[in-house]
């Protein structure tokens, strides 16, 4: 018995940081039980090092700050989220056209596109309140998409555009709602935080930011680097972005839209509900080439417009004419008209489970992330991607510094510079003279 | 590395899935690669990889190395096409064949056998021989060999684990700690607490494994706060700020996440396989 309780006196000895070494293998074997780890002598090294860890913690009982940021954090979270689920008393009352987002994103899951469906979910009551919050005017709104970015994600929501918001401006930097500034767009950080609507877009930031190429930082704010200098902040150079995906990848199957040749100047409008049922749903093997879809945008030409110029008048009245325009580029134009290896389409589901009404899915693969998905008499546009365009083969190149002025030189009959004779004058003069003067 | 029946709306901030045709048919091909083969090890969905006509579904299982192969575990590729979700075992990359699809840039066009190198010329059979015997025409560099060098060239740059995932047994093998507990919040914040889930590279790192006594994963493995340039990747808490979200940016698409306090990590790659030579511009 001796020798026992000797033993068991020697391993309750404690050591310099107060813990016996009978307690510390009692404590080791409690975690072993309480856990039940499946290979508990492989590593039973481990849970001794994580149980000495966890005697030495000061008090575990108090949080640290970073606990209690993060739950603040998480708090705050449930708390603006819980409000997209309140109940309102009274059904609210007029509002833009709320977009049947659920559903769609059905359409986008089968072409690989998902915000993780609770979250989708979110994003609809989200979508759904600011909708309820806008004048009718805006008619429908639509989920644009996501751009992820290397803080917050930006989640993006289009309407029409009203007069209201774009106010005056200049018909030479910056189209109206015929031309760029067709639709306005509303920006949020997630479900449940206020949504912020974008500025109108000038065509000098749509040419300026096909020069750049830059993950956006995640801060509405802050200035745009690179050269050459962007006009504006992150929320212009979004803006300016959204309108080149837009252009770039918002296509449909062949006959949903038609040109309204009625609107001045053409325009472009949703087909009749008769010719959309004559012409759809169409045959799989039709949309899985470029052939079926057009762009129902407008292209962005060379100088960032829709639209041409608007014409300039000389002093007389007379319209002068522009220099070398940009080609005027039909509304509609077919995908067969994009560079070779813009689109890529899949069946949904492929292979074995393919059926003659299944989706078709359209990728961009100048814009990776813009998918379209047709099915049947439908069709939805989503984006879903870094809001950068995809750079070809080659490395990129920032555009190089403009070449240095020429100095200037004389021409035929004007007379060259000539330098002037120095003329001496003596810094220090005689007293005298000075006096002279006066 | 992604459980396609438990992680899938983990997925959600990267914006990508898989849809149920992939998954399910993946789930099919899944058990029988594993009951087939005998893995021992889980089988998980390792990414999809976007080509032009089709998409490359690419999965793993891990494997204990033996004696020779070392100490970390090993992965065992396996890839189909998105339209026909048989996997088959990812060939080996021979030297030879990295030379070659470091030398092919551009997208990958979704046809395994695509051969993407010069055709060889016909050579008459020498007269003389066996006439019996078919002689076997030269193998071919195809796409799946340049598809098998993208995901070793991915996986070896991006794969992540958080600290604590990793253990070296008293015997120095390496191995996924199943009690994991996760990351505390704060923890799951901060860049360094997240690792490289590679054989290491680093000196010290190596250093570490040949040390006697415990080693510790920080010890170990290579951290990814250390990858150049800085800024290559972002890290971000998904709107609830109760899990990680890790995005590469030197390869655009990789994507990874941890929940905090919780054992549940994984990651994923969704992209075209060509990495981001632009990044300095962009940053």
């Amino acid at each position: 018995m001796s020798t026992y309780e000797g033993s068991r006196q020697f391993l309750q000895q404690e050591s310099s940081d107060g813990v016996s070494l009978y307690t510390h293998l009692a404590n080791v074997l409690l975690k072993v039980l309480s856990e039940r780890p499946s290979d508990a002598s492989a590593v039973f090294e481990h849970l001794s090092a994580s149980v000495k860890e966890g005697t030495v913690k000061p008090d575990s009982t108090t949080p640290s700050m970073g606990q209690q940021s993060a739950a603040a954090e998480q708090l705050k979270w449930a708390q603006s989220n819980q409000a997209l689920f309140a109940v309102p008393d009274e059904p609210p009352e007029g509002g833009a056209v709320v977009p049947d987002m659920l559903d769609e994103a059905n359409m986008w899951e089968w072409g690989g596109v998902s915000f993780g469906r609770l979250e989708t979910y979110r994003l609809y009551l989200s979508v759904k309140k600011l909708a309820e919050s806008l004048p009718g005017e805006h008619e429908s709104l639509r989920f644009w998409g996501k751009i992820t970015t290397r803080g917050d994600d930006y989640v993006v929501v289009e309407g029409k555009a009203l007069d209201e918001t774009l106010g005056e401006f200049d018909e030479a930097l910056q189209e109206g709602k015929d031309g760029g500034n067709r639709c306005t767009y509303w920006v949020a950080r997630s479900p449940g935080r206020e949504w912020k609507e974008l500025p109108p877009v000038t065509q000098a930031q749509i040419t300026a930011a096909r020069k750049i190429k830059r993950y956006f930082t995640g801060d509405l704010e802050s200035p745009v680097q690179g050269y050459p200098p962007f006009p504006g902040t992150e929320i212009n150079l979004l803006r300016a972005q959204i309108a080149r995906i837009t252009a770039g990848a918002c296509v449909s199957p062949a006959g949903f839209f038609e040109v309204d040749e009625d609107a001045e100047p053409a325009s472009i409008k949703v087909a009749e509900d008769e010719s959309i049922n004559e012409a759809f749903p169409k045959a799989v093997e039709e949309l899985m080439t470029t052939d079926g879809w057009v762009h129902h945008e407008f292209e962005l030409n060379t100088l960032g417009r829709c639209r041409p110029m608007p014409e300039k008048l000389d002093d007389e009245g007379n319209p002068i004419e522009e220099e070398d325009p940009p080609e005027e580029v039909a509304p509609l134009r077919s995908l067969a008209e994009d560079s070779e290896g813009s689109w890529g389409f899949r069946t949904c589901p492929a292979g074995a489970g393919q059926s003659a009404n299944a989706m078709v899915v359209a990728k961009s693969l100048r814009w990776p992330g813009a998918i379209a998905v047709a099915f049947g008499k439908r069709f939805t546009n989503v984006y879903s991607g870094d809001g950068v365009k995809f750079g070809g083969e080659g490395p990129f190149q920032p555009s190089l510094p403009p070449m240095l002025q020429p100095e200037w030189t004389p021409g035929e009959d004007e007379e060259g510079l000539v330098e002037q004779a120095d003329v001496l004058v003596d810094p220090n003069p005689p007293e005298g003279e000075e006096e002279e003067d006066e | 590395m992604v459980d396609i029946s438990r992680h899938v709306d983990f997925l959600g901030p990267c914006g990508k899935t898989l849809s149920v045709s992939e998954r399910s048919g993946l789930q099919v091909s899944m058990m029988q690669r594993k009951r087939e083969e005998r893995l021992e090890g889980k089988m998980v969905f390792w990414g999809k990889v976007e080509g032009n006509e089709n998409d490359y579904l690419v999965c793993y299982a891990l494997a204990t190395p033996t004696l020779e192969e070392g100490d970390f575990p090993l992965k065992k590729f396996y890839f189909c096409v998105s339209s026909d979700t048989s996997l088959r075992l990812m060939p080996a990359v021979k030297p030879e064949y990295e030379v070659l699809a470091a030398a092919v840039t551009g997208r990958l066009r979704g046809d395994p056998s695509l051969p993407l190198d010069e055709e060889p010329e016909e050579e008459e059979p020498p007269a003389g021989e066996d006439e019996e015997e078919e002689p076997r025409p030269p193998e071919r560099f195809l796409e799946m060999h340049r598809l098998a060098h993208i995901v070793k060239t991915i996986d070896r740059a991006v794969a992540v684990v958080p600290k604590g995932a990793l253990l070296v047994e008293a015997s120095r093998k390496i191995r996924p700690y199943r009690n994991f507990e996760g990351l505390s919040v704060e923890a799951a914040k901060d860049l360094r607490s997240y690792f490289h889930f590679r054989n290491p590279e680093s000196i010290e790192a190596i250093a570490a494994l040949t040390k006697k006594g415990l080693v510790r994963d920080a010890d170990f493995l290579d951290p990814i706060a250390a990858d150049k340039p800085p800024g290559c990747w972002t890290l971000s808490m998904n709107p609830s700020a109760s899990c990680s979200v890790l995005r590469s940016l030197a390869w655009p698409g990789y994507f990874f996440f941890h929940e905090a306090e919780t054992g549940d990590y994984g990651g994923a790659y969704f992209g075209d396989g060509l990495p981001n030579t632009d990044l300095q511009f962009m940053l």
